[in-house]
């Protein structure tokens, strides 16, 4: 019950940052899909190779859902980042955080209410808008050719870069080292898991690195919240 | 063992191995800036070498060409630069007499041409990856081919990366059928999966909206005509894996250009397998040949000493290939390859260049053979100033790399050294690792050695535990200054002047290093509450 209260506090809390990313997405991401259903019609009807030509398979390549896939990430992130420096960084953003914490509750359970409570924002806020938008994009009187599975999958492993760097700015803002030496290292650690997620050839490799640096992060974070002084 | 103590082992060490990457990956990047910016304000540019006057040198620089007959001419450039068809040149025989001077453009000789790599070849993984859908497809993510009529947009054709089939749409009516290895299907469950595509070569014809594909999967090379919904298996190797495919002439040529030619080629794709043997393509009529060469001809050279040493070409009247041989056989071992290739450069070296005509049961028959001696090659300009400073700026490099080198280098070379991998990233810190590895150089095991001493210096008085200690100066001498940098970041504590002995004492531990006094007891002041209640 202690649980599920403090996680509706931090629901609460999170809700107007996930209405906006929420909201964000859907404005860009509909307005990108009208614009590419244009675009389309015009790259097919406008493509012209010459001649007795070698094509490049770059010519031929396309992402099926556009910008989406980067409208996703800045959402995400975006989000991500908000909620781990609200939550953590200015903890005492609505004055509540002495009160949370002196509750008659383990750490764990506050720590956990509010990682619960930024995951359901991340995957209301950005997961289910792109479900909407591939959704939309299915349907045979925007496209002729619909998007593959893969894009839908794609872009929820790009929402769970977003949990990567609220997980990244929490620990740097639980940190109490100084920032020129390692405060930032949290937020350092989630760029270069970033990276190395974007390098994998394979949605199933960049699951495992996802899974692999929110663990790590996961870890740092629980044992630092639970050792630092308030 | 308390849950704390359990959360504090696995937590520090995390810590420091997040922080020694980050600090890594810092001081490589300031390496790599300061190299770039000395060789930046350093550079000069390289005078054009000056070739010694010496015959047999005249006979390595020349380019050496084939007329159909099996003539062997020398083409000498006789200007500094080469601009391409106004290019100054000398043509001899093999004797050295002067057969004709003039720009390329006008030569009156039409030499054989050769197969070569298609030059828009594309490696398909076929797989999504994540950069793809963030940031400018660097490879398709989907492929697409349009089919048009006229100026319209007819039909899509969209590559089904999980059944392996070409998914085809039409404009108007939208799902029309499957492209598969066994042609055109109406359902997926009918089409035949193609296979995961390795390569693709893609190309138009007269008709520039129609396009055709030439895909390469682990064992069979298709080509699928999008326009006719024609997919056609043109080489399967059976059990063999396929390694690579050169070609010549396959995809049609724009008649202006082919008629430039006297020569009548015949399409050729030479295919080669992983039992080291080539699979000779041809039409015009088709022709599958399949040839056996030696063992010294297959071998694959390293970069700069011609990757291939024998060509293929097909005429209509024979099937021809050359063979070079320059007698530089690398070591086994990438990390003898620099040494092996200065003991190279340092002798005079036995060249040779063979034509063979190719008979229909893939025998061998010798046309004409050139052989000449490479003299001594010395390099006529300073070495690469990017490579000395790079030198410099890796003495703060890990030694620990030398010693992945020591153990690993062979693997880390041909992981780094491959062209597109499906795993990029460890690739990077493959080709990180060779790069900026110190070389085993005296300077940074000297470098080395003073990081260690000052954390040595600074942990002294800090230390709370000598095992402790003992791991950090290990780390600091293995990682050079990004472990002196780390050590820094995770270790700095307060020093107090001791009021027993008066030498500085880290404020993480209760008794001094030195005297072995506590910490004193803060003095009570007037407000002080907390001890009065």
């Amino acid at each position: 019950m202690r649980f599920l209260a403090l996680l509706k506090k931090e629901l609460r809390e999170c809700l107007p940052w996930a209405v906006s990313a929420a909201a964000f997405l859907l404005l860009f991401g509909s307005l990108e899909l009208r614009s590419r259903l244009q675009r389309d019609v015009d790259e097919y009807q406008y493509r012209v190779f010459e001649r007795y030509s070698e094509v490049s398979g770059y010519e031929l390549g396309k992402y099926p859902l556009g910008d989406v896939g980067l409208l996703v990430f800045v959402s995400a992130v975006g989000l991500g980042l908000a909620l781990g420096v609200r939550q953590f960084w200015f903890a005492d953003f609505t004055g509540t955080w002495g009160f949370i914490l002196h509750r008659s509750t383990h750490r764990t359970t506050i720590l956990a209410a509010k990682i619960c409570a930024a995951l359901i924002s991340l995957i209301v806020a950005v997961g289910l808008i792109l479900c909407y938008l591939f959704w939309r994009a299915s349907l045979p009187d925007y496209s002729p050719v619909p998007p593959p599975i893969g894009s839908l999958i794609g872009g929820w492993m790009i929402c769970g870069i977003g949990l990567l760097f609220y997980l990244g700015a929490g620990l740097a803002g639980l940190s109490k080292a100084r920032w020129y030496t390692t405060k930032l290292a949290g937020l350092g650690f989630t760029v270069w898991m970033f990276f190395t997620f974007t390098q994998q050839w394979t949605l199933w490799w960049s699951f495992g690195t996802l899974v692999i640096g929110t663990g790590v992060l996961l870890y740092l974070m629980w044992e630092t919240f639970l050792k630092r002084e308030f | 063992m308390a849950k704390r103590n359990v959360l504090e082992y696995v937590s520090r060490p995390a810590e420091a191995v997040i922080a020694l990457i980050l600090i890594m990956f810092i001081v490589f990047f300031a390496q790599f800036l300061v190299t770039e910016l000395v060789w930046l304000y350093t550079y000069e540019k390289p005078s054009p070498p000056i070739y010694p006057d010496d015959p047999q040198w005249r006979i390595h620089r020349a380019a050496k060409h084939f007329l159909p007959d099996g003539t062997m001419h020398l083409v000498h450039r006789t200007d500094a630069q080469d601009d391409g068809d106004y290019t100054k040149e000398e043509i001899t025989d093999v004797n050295g007499d002067i057969l004709w001077q003039g720009i390329r453009k006008e030569r009156p000789f039409k030499y054989l041409e050769w197969e070569s790599s298609p030059r828009e070849y594309a490696e398909f993984y076929g797989e999504q990856q994540i950069s793809r859908m963030l940031l400018s497809p660097p490879l398709p993510c989907v492929l697409e081919v349009p089919v048009k009529v006229g100026e319209k947009v007819k039909e899509v054709w969209q590559y089904d990366l999980e059944a392996q089939v070409f998914a085809g749409y039409s404009i108007k009516v939208g799902l029309m059928g499957y492209l598969g290895a066994n042609g055109f299907a109406l359902s997926k469950a009918q089409a035949q999966p193609l296979g995961k595509f390795e390569g693709l070569a893609l190309w138009t014809d007269e008709d520039p909206s129609s396009i055709v594909m030439l895909g390469v999967t682990k064992r069979r090379i298709y080509q699928i005509d999008f326009r006719t919904h024609k997919v056609e298996t043109v080489f399967d190797s059976g059990q063999t894996d396929i390694e690579s495919i050169r070609w010549h002439r396959w995809r049609p040529m724009n008649p202006k250009d082919s008629n430039s030619s006297d020569i009548q080629y015949r399409p050729l794709i030479d295919c080669r397998t992983a039992d080291r043997r080539q699979h000779l393509i041809m039409r015009e009529p088709n022709q599958v040949l399949t040839v056996e060469l030696p063992e010294q001809m297959q071998t694959r050279q390293t970069s700069g000493h011609w990757p291939f040493k024998v060509d293929f070409t097909a005429t209509s009247d024979a099937l021809f290939m050359q063979y070079r041989e320059n007698h530089f056989n690398p070591p086994k071992s990438h990390k003898l390859l620099e040494q092996y290739q200065r003991e190279y450069a340092s002798k005079p070296r036995p060249q040779s260049l063979q034509l063979y005509k190719v008979i229909d049961d893939g025998k061998m028959e010798l046309v004409k053979q050139l052989d000449w001696i490479r003299p001594v090659w010395e390099k006529p300009y300073p070495a690469d100033s990017r490579e000395i400073i790079m030198k410099w700026a890796s003495t703060m490099s890990p030694p620990v790399f030398d010693l992945l080198w020591y153990l690993f280098g062979d693997s880390l070379y041909e992981f780094g050294s491959e062209g597109v991998s499906t795993m990029r990233m460890m690739q990077a810190y493959a080709v990180i690792i060779i790069e900026f590895r110190p070389r085993y150089s005296s300077l940074n095991c000297v470098l080395s050695t003073a990081m260690m001493m000052i954390a040595f210096w600074h942990g002294w008085s800090r230390r709370t535990s000598w095992g402790k200690l003992f791991v950090w100066l290990v780390l600091v001498g293995a990682f050079n200054l990004a472990g002196l940098l780390a050590y820094l970041a995770l270790n700095h504590t307060t020093v107090i002047k001791c009021p027993v002995c008066g030498r500085g004492r880290g404020l993480e531990r209760v008794d001094c290093v030195r005297c072995g006094a506590e910490l004193p007891v803060p003095e009570r002041r007037k407000l002080d509450l907390i001890f009065d209640t």
